[in-house]
């Protein structure tokens, strides 16, 4: 990128490269060039361990260059597009449409557009049907891959699962095919036969009159009526990097990351991530601290996080976070430890590795009251927020937050009211204790977010509550706070009902995104930057229903839009879940008694722990 | 103990302010395993001072930080770990130990070399830089966050010299730099441009940090 195009532009060392540990290669000397785009900008992309993951995974094979790309802020955009200029790769600047491949991850549904934005900026049909053979192939993952429809007519193939798995084989098929002078069509015929792959193309929807869908079907004699998702059995024996990449300027995480397990044995009924990535599957403590030791010697971090959906569940928790203390804690080096839950063992570990007067307690009860946490299977109970918070503000700490949702099914006032009711609970534990402990007051910041039904969780076929009913909800959490110690802040109601129209849509939905985008929409996940009333004309002009998509209730026959991927747990499982919600009844975790998801017959994991 | 360490700046990397520099620095420090002493207190930090931030963008081949150890190091070798883990664009160019009568890089800064490339080729230019300086004052506004005033710059440039080649006007300027006066070299050149009586062009002129002074006893010493 030209200096005098640097100089213009905020945060220049978004577009520089040249971060310690990037990979440098001659790329007339490897088959494959793969760019990995994240559709956000870089501070965010680049704290995302996945890409660090799969960056070096990709790396390791000497015929492929994987290469970073980053969506440009709206100032290079526009300099970009006045200029002529195609979107870049960082690694060695070269323009991404001289790539075999473009690979999206999609980590949240509002950067559909960026994906969009990206393709185009890279002088690049977003269509896939408009793209000839001398275009790169496009393909995308990450969580939003486990509903692709949105997105089917623009990407080519779908990754869906764990990416140590079947790319070797992609990439070797892809080579074989250049090699051979095959085409785009031949490659992607190929394809079929991977594990975890889908090729949209190759399959047909329709539709009833009243908008549900009517058949999809395969129109390709290779491609599976149902995809399978991928994932690693046993993470100890998977790749994981010496190194990671250390950004030249600050980005939202700026530390070493380890990812403790995948999965979640949890099974709280509104997170998608506790149901796709099951079963639970954990690496070794002795795996980490020995890879903690090059990650912090080739990054110079003066932090090191670990990273899983719940780090307290982490069976050798003890022994992975005694011994990076006793690794670490003389080089002045933090040990950050997020997703715990909160009781002596914890609070001592955390007084030993984080400051005290800086930190502040989180916990995510989700719900207001006991009756509505049994819906959704949360299993935290009013008791341990209470005693945990008890037990911290005896340590020192005195600052809390908490996490809520509203629009959750079956939820009445009474649940909104729960909320304000156990935040006010919490700040009277604090004054429970005797005066001369309660030096410097106590702080409880409570967040509302509204709840986005996802595919593959119980909830999937629930209505999502509409934008006034959302609003109302907010009112009414807001209104109860009575004390002056609590701070309420909601997320922003707009961006959610857009999130849950997108999250369950189907093909169909694509040309909306595609309008929206050509109406200016794009950082759609960035609030002050989202424009609704795009998004509503967009839907408008293409003839669709946003209210069909987010706030109907589904039948549990219906077939949806995802139905063809299989992640491991089976449809009747959610069915019964759904079903138990509604009677308030729990499920216990994975560890406790195995509920028969489905997830077993990955033949790994906690399925088979002893 | 304390060192004092000399480095450049160039390429693209000079499109990182100060504070990612300083971070740059701190990372490189645990690479290179060098035993820096860490400052007291519940939030420890690494015991290191600038002599004086570089403006983002600008490049430089005359730097300086101070660092303190917790054990005595051959200075070549903090030299050879630091270019080992260096990002590309930044150099150690020299490592000394602080002697006796060093006081901290910023306390002692009083001036800066730069050499500024104007894109453009003014004729005569030698001769204009003669004339304007046979005025008792440069006086320009200088905007600052809270207010706008005049100041007179003349008694802040202390030696001025071009060194132009065909294509371009080019020169060398020493003017005062740290916490007693400083200035800005944009606001020489704005005040040359002002004189001409032509328009200053922001993205048209190249500014490189050469080399920073202390004063011993009226003679400009490199830190």
């Amino acid at each position: 990128m030209r200096d005098d195009i640097l100089l213009r532009v905020e945060k220049p060392a978004r577009y520089i490269g040249n971060e310690i540990n990037m990979i440098k290669k001659n790329p007339e000397e490897v088959d494959i060039r793969f760019a990995f785009c994240f559709p956000d900008v870089y501070e965010v992309g680049m704290s995302h361990v996945g890409l660090q993951i799969l960056y070096y995974f990709f790396n390791r094979r000497s015929d492929m260059y994987c290469e970073r790309c980053f969506a440009p802020w709206y100032d290079m955009e526009e300099i970009m597009r006045n200029e002529n200029i195609h979107l870049f790769a960082l690694e060695t600047g070269d323009p991404l449409n001289k790539f075999d491949f473009l690979g999206f991850t999609l980590q949240y549904e509002m950067s559909f557009t960026n994906v969009i934005n990206m393709i185009d900026l890279a002088g690049i049909p977003i269509w896939a049907k408009d793209r000839k053979e001398e275009h790169p192939i496009i393909i995308a993952g990450g969580p939003c891959a486990y509903n692709p429809e949105p997105l089917a007519e623009i990407i080519d193939l779908f990754y869906i699962g764990e990416g140590e798995v079947s790319y070797d084989e992609l990439m070797d098929l892809y080579k074989e095919n250049k090699k051979n002078g095959g085409t785009k069509k031949e490659f992607l015929e190929k394809a079929l036969k991977v594990d975890g792959i889908y090729v949209p193309c190759f399959y047909d929807v329709t539709y009833k009159e009243n908008g549900e869908i009517e058949t999809f079907t395969p129109n390709h004699k290779d491609a599976p009526k149902k995809v399978r998702k991928v994932i690693v059995n046993d993470l100890d024996k998977a790749f994981y990097p010496e190194k990671q990449l250390v950004p030249l300027i600050e980005v939202v995480h700026d530390r070493v990351t380890m990812e403790v397990f995948r999965g979640c044995i949890r099974g709280c009924r509104f997170c998608q991530a506790g149901y796709v990535y099951r079963p639970v599957r954990e690496r070794s403590a002795e795996n980490l601290l020995d890879k903690a030791d090059n990650l912090v010697k080739y990054s110079g971090h003066e932090e090191i996080s670990l990273t899983s959906l719940s780090t307290g569940d982490y069976r050798d928790f003890k022994k992975l976070a005694g011994g990076l203390v006793d690794k670490f804690s003389g080089e002045n080096i933090n040990i950050s430890l997020p997703s715990l839950r909160i009781d002596a063992f914890s609070l001592e570990l955390m007084k030993k590795v984080q400051e005290v007067r800086r930190s502040s307690l989180t916990f995510a009860p989700e719900a207001g009251t006991q009756r509505l946490r049994d819906v959704i299977n949360k299993g935290i109970t009013e008791e341990e927020i209470l005693n945990g918070c008890g037990l911290a503000f005896e340590g020192g700490w005195n600052r809390v937050k908490l996490y809520f949702m509203v629009g959750l099914p079956t939820e009445t006032d009474d649940d909104l009211i729960g909320i304000a009711k156990l935040s006010s609970a919490i700040v009277d534990k604090y004054y429970e204790m005797p005066k001369e402990k309660r030096t410097r007051g106590v702080s409880v910041v409570v967040s509302s977010s509204c709840f986005v039904p996802k595919p593959f969780t119980p909830f999937q076929w629930a209505p999502q509550a509409t934008f006034k009913e959302f609003m109302a909800k907010q009112k009414l959490v807001k209104t109860s706070m009575e004390r002056k110690q609590i701070k309420f802040n909601y997320h922003e109601v707009q961006l959610s009902s857009m999130e849950g129209v997108l999250a369950r849509g189907d093909r169909r939905i694509g040309k909306a995104i595609v309008r929206a985008w050509e109406k200016g929409a794009k950082f759609d996940g960035w609030n002050d930057l989202f424009k609704y009333d795009i998004w509503t004309e967009a839907f408008k002009e293409i003839g669709l229903d946003m209210a069909f998509y987010a706030n109907r209730q589904r039948e549990y026959d219906e077939i949806l839009p995802w139905d063809f991927i299989s992640i491991g747990v089976s449809k009747e499982f959610l069915i019964n879940e759904m079903e138990k919600a509604l009677e308030g009844k729990i499920t216990l975790n994975c560890r406790s008694q195995c509920a028969m998801c489905g997830a077993k017959s990955f033949g790994g994991g906690v399925c088979y722990e002893v | 103990m304390k060192y004092r360490i000399k480095f450049s700046k160039v390429g693209k990397i000079r499109f990182i302010g100060h504070l990612d520099l300083l971070k740059v620095f701190q990372r490189a420090i645990k690479r290179g395993k060098i035993p820096i002493s860490y400052s007291k207190g519940f939030n420890p930090h690494q015991l290191m001072g600038f002599a004086i931030p570089l403006p983002l963008g600008m490049a430089s081949v005359g730097e300086y930080l101070d660092v303190e150890t917790s054990e005595e190091i051959p200075p070549e070798e903090i030299m050879s770990a630091l270019n080992n883990v260096m990002p590309e664009g930044i150099q150690i160019l020299d490592v000394r130990k602080f002697t006796k009568s060093d006081r901290s890089c910023a306390a002692v800064l009083e001036a800066a070399l730069y050499e500024i490339l104007l894109d453009d080729k003014i004729i005569d230019f030698s001769e204009i830089i003669k004339n304007m300086f046979l005025q008792n004052s440069f006086e320009i506004e200088k905007i600052s966050k809270r207010k706008t005033k005049i100041e007179d710059i003349k008694p802040d440039i202390f030696s001025l010299e071009e060194i132009s080649n065909d294509k371009f006007t080019f020169f060398r300027t020493i003017i005062s730099a740290g916490s007693q006066r400083n200035l800005k070299p944009e606001l020489l050149v704005k005040y040359i441009y002002k004189y001409m009586g032509r328009e200053y062009e922001p993205l048209k002129v190249k500014y490189k940090r050469i080399e920073l002074f202390k004063n011993n006893n009226g003679e400009f010493l490199p830190l």
